[in-house]
């Protein structure tokens, strides 16, 4: 009964998506750590995660989206900014992390609000 | 048997307030709904529900309890998650209060049935 | 208690910056020293940078999250000779009358120190951030 109540589909994606957005902020600070180091190349998260992430959705696979792991993975795709190879540009970088940042506020309000209405619901007082 | 219809009369109150959403322009999905709706499989008998829910709302409350120990000794920095578990536990063991509460009014009003 | 996301990371990037901006300023401070602790012309020094593993703390699965962090690799002086300056009447001044002047060059260390607190305000900002989601995620409770 209570795994009934917290699988609900977008919730199990909120938090699955906060977790992502907690590992591409450690990514994107090792990047813009990193902006100077010769040879580097920039991380990310695997590329074809929103893609798996919405194949399990359309399952309604709520235990398959818990399980689904972001990894980092090196992108070696981007171009070179810097003679020694160094791929990390420094604006696009910051760009990514004001994204994500705003991501996550959002995630976060979400599921604070969605915990909210379930409590509403049991208790009977408007929360 | 315990007349249980306080208690399903609390259900149902649960389910209308999970119907009243906030209605956006597409249709809204009701498998949740059907998911959270069917607690009672036929053939289940009462004292097993209610020690299923015990069970639950104990599993809910270690998650808790773990997640936050590994942040408090630094082992990790997912505070989102030990914020998530304990907010799940506190729900959970707020949902068993309730259904305490209603059980023991159905009691009352089955003692107060004249035989 | 680590509760920012990947602070390790640019504590240590800020840490080796602020070095670097250090060396600059040693550097440009320097630009006129022709008699150094050795006798010889203040040589240029320059800072290359690696990158360093460090460990962010245990993942939900419980293994070792680990961050891509910077360090300093070395400081190594600049084996180049500077320019000869003609100057007979410099203390320094050798028999035709020319001074050996370091091998700093002003300019360069300008753009230099530019890139340098460029990075490092990048870094402040990531801190920022990080401080930020914090905080959203202890709303979940309220």
């Amino acid at each position: 009964m209570i795994d009934q109540m917290f699988e609900r589909e977008n919730y199990t994606l909120a938090k699955k998506l906060m977790d992502v957005s907690h590992v591409r902020h450690q990514a994107i600070a090792g990047n813009l750590a990193n902006v100077e180091t010769p040879g580097y190349k920039r991380k990310d998260i695997q590329a074809d995660f929103a893609t798996q992430l919405a194949k399990l959705a359309g399952q309604d696979d709520m235990k398959g989206i818990a399980s689904l792991k972001p990894t980092l993975r090196t992108d070696f795709a981007s171009p070179a900014v810097r003679a020694d190879g160094n791929n990390v540009q420094m604006d696009k970088e910051l760009l990514e992390m004001n994204k994500n940042a705003t991501q996550y506020e959002f995630l976060a309000n979400y599921t604070a609000n969605s915990m909210k209405r379930i409590k509403t619901a049991i208790t009977g007082r408007v929360m | 048997m315990i007349d249980t219809s306080t208690f399903t009369a609390s259900k149902q109150f649960f389910d209308n307030a999970a119907i009243q959403q906030p209605k956006p322009q597409i249709e809204i999905p009701t498998k949740d709904l059907e998911k959270i709706g069917n607690v009672a499989k036929p053939g289940q008998s009462f004292d097993n529900m209610v020690g299923n829910l015990v069970k639950d709302v104990a599993e809910k409350g270690r998650v808790a309890q773990v997640e936050t120990n590994k942040v408090l000794l630094g082992e990790s920095d997912n505070i989102h998650q030990s914020m998530i578990a304990m907010q799940e536990s506190g729900t959970a063991f707020s949902m068993m209060v309730e259904v305490r509460n209603k059980l023991v009014t159905a009691y009352q009003e089955l003692i107060k049935m004249p035989v | 208690m680590n509760l920012m996301p990947g602070i390790d990371t640019t504590a240590s990037a800020l840490q080796a910056e602020k070095t670097r901006l250090d060396i600059i300023g040693q550097n440009i401070a320097n630009a006129n020293t022709t008699r150094g602790v050795d006798g010889k012309p203040y040589a240029r020094q320059m800072v290359s940078f690696e990158s360093k593993m460090i460990e962010l703390g245990k993942s939900s699965d419980g293994s070792m999250q680990y961050g891509q962090g910077v360090a300093i690799k070395d400081i190594q002086a600049d084996k180049t000779d500077g320019p000869l300056v003609f100057n007979p009447g410099h203390p320094d001044a050798d028999e035709k009358g020319m001074v050996r002047m370091p091998n700093v060059n002003v300019t360069h260390e300008m753009v230099d120190m530019i890139a340098a607190s460029r990075s490092y305000e990048a870094n402040l900002q990531v801190v920022r951030t990080a401080k930020q989601m914090a905080s959203q995620a202890m709303r979940i409770g309220r």
